[in-house]
């Protein structure tokens, strides 16, 4: 059975890229907009991983992240950060707040199937 | 300070004016002329205070008057900069996005493609153009196999019919016997006419019956003659049967040749398309491999929007402060009662404060950004 991948991204076109290299490589994907709207769609069902960019309006991935450390159903979920910021002490903030891996965009295809395979091996 | 220093300077000229007077009053010990004199100079004095006073009132009206129209450019032209920088980040987006989702469709389509070519062109189910030629060879071998065996049939059949000839040439030969048998029995019943007639009345009977042979001796003759006929007759139709035969069995072994050599050459031919069909499929099926890479570049370079898009936010934020700052310097600029430098250095710090990206730090501190350098890190927690 395939797994499922939750992307969250207030781009469009990032959430295109992602979810096609996703697809192709026999993920399902499922898509929120910003924070606020991911957590929206985590209602029970299973999902694998989680990819969440840190910039978003609404709710910013580091909330987002926090929050989906506080369900049940989601705690050990691994969290991937997909996002511009490069600093240090950002990096060490989504670490507090529980991501398991961080990736600076922009990224190949190549490199964040080879993550997300390390954090839910096939 | 500066406030208590103004106020002194409103007062200043009344006061020495009201000084000067005096003194005049003084010197002139309170005779009219000095009186005279101090009362002008008193009034000169009070007069230029008024003045200087005006002047001050109208120097500060000029700069509530300044700051206010900072304020209204400001005011004025921030929106309008920022409504056109969100407009612009907002086509960019959708652009960018339908863009994206072009390339995917493409890319999707590509992956069909490929798919079915690999299935067909690499003969997953046996229907690759070279084994559609092999099996095609083997049905059409087949099919002249069948033309051969049944030429061979008929050439058994030929035989048997020629062997037919031998029977015929011996019912000939039979039927000369019997013509002999028939001449030789016509003979002894002529003798034996002769016979009767030299015996007289006594050989009357005998001459009778020696006539009855005669008679019969005759139908021999005839019969055998018919038969003879007839025999010559299927002897003829049996040459020229076995001679239709053998020009037919001709023409069908030159048909069968003539069909295995076409055969061969539609073959061939066909192999011949096969292999450039094949040749232009593996092509296609590495042109579109290679469609499909650069379609996956295109949309990693993509990401571009991402980036732009986050710093036209960074910067229509910061411009959308500017309205509040100069309304911040207007006011500063009123409690301290005189002009103000306008600094720059607040609004950028909260610039800088938003920035994402290294790229971001490095062209506001006008350095060359470090071109990738962290595009594509990962690091594992």
């Amino acid at each position: 059975m395939a797994k499922t991948v939750l992307i969250v991204d207030d781009s469009a076109s990032v959430r295109q890229v992602v979810g096609i290299a996703l697809r192709g490589a026999g993920y399902d994907v499922i898509e929120g907009r910003d924070g606020q709207d991911a957590l929206n769609q985590l209602t029970g069902q299973k999902v694998h991983l989680i990819i969440s960019d840190v910039n978003m309006p609404q709710m910013d991935g580091i909330t987002f992240l926090k929050h989906v450390k506080q369900l049940p159903a989601y705690r050990f979920t691994p969290v991937i950060m997909l996002t511009t910021e490069n600093q240090e002490a950002k990096k060490r903030e989504g670490q507090l707040a529980g991501a398991k891996a961080w990736v600076v965009k922009p990224f190949q295809p190549a490199q964040l199937l080879s993550a997300i395979e390390r954090l839910v091996p096939p | 300070m500066t406030s208590v220093r103004a106020r002194f300077d409103r007062f200043v000229s009344p006061l020495l004016g009201i000084a000067g007077g005096c003194g005049c009053a003084a010197l002139a010990a309170w005779s009219p002329a000095g009186l005279a004199a101090g009362g002008a100079l008193a009034i000169i004095g009070v007069l230029g205070g008024i003045s200087a006073r005006q002047g001050q009132r109208r120097l500060a009206d000029e700069r509530a008057q300044h700051v206010s129209s900072l304020a209204a450019f400001s005011a004025e032209l921030a929106p309008v900069w920022s409504r056109q920088i969100e407009s612009s980040r907002h086509q960019m987006e959708e652009a960018i996005t339908s863009l994206s989702m072009r390339f995917s469709e493409i890319a999707m389509r590509l992956d069909q493609t490929l798919s079915l070519s690999s299935q067909h062109g690499e003969g997953g189910q046996g229907n690759s153009a070279a084994a559609v030629a092999a099996r095609s060879q083997q049905e059409l071998d087949g099919v002249v196999q069948l033309l051969r065996a049944s030429m061979q049939t008929k050439a058994d059949m030929l035989h048997k019919v020629q062997g037919l000839q031998g029977f015929v040439d011996e019912l000939q030969e039979m039927v000369r016997a019997i013509g002999q048998i028939t001449q030789q029995t016509n003979l002894l019943a002529v003798n034996a006419t002769i016979e009767a007639a030299h015996a007289g009345n006594l050989g009357r009977g005998f001459a009778t019956v020696a006539q009855e042979v005669r008679a019969l001796s005759r139908q021999s003759e005839e019969t055998g003659a018919r038969i003879a006929e007839k025999i010559r007759l299927i002897g003829s139709a049996i040459v020229s049967t076995c001679s239709a035969a053998e020009e037919s069995t001709r023409s069908e072994h030159e048909a069968i040749l003539a069909s295995e050599n076409t055969i061969g050459q539609v073959l061939a031919g066909f192999r011949q398309f096969a292999d450039s069909l094949s040749g232009a499929a593996d092509l296609m099926r590495q042109e579109s491999h290679g469609i499909k890479d650069e379609v996956g570049q295109a949309l990693v370079q993509l990401q571009f929007q991402d980036r732009v898009s986050q710093i036209m936010s960074h910067v229509r934020a910061n411009i959308d402060r500017l309205p509040a700052v100069i309304e911040d310097f207007g006011t500063q600029c009123e409690e301290a009662g005189e002009l103000r430098p306008l600094l720059a250095d607040g609004l950028l710090r909260e610039l800088e404060q938003t920035y994402a990206m290294a790229d971001e730090r490095a062209v506001h501190r006008q350095e060359s950004p470090a071109a990738g350098s962290s595009a594509g890190d990962i690091t594992f927690f």
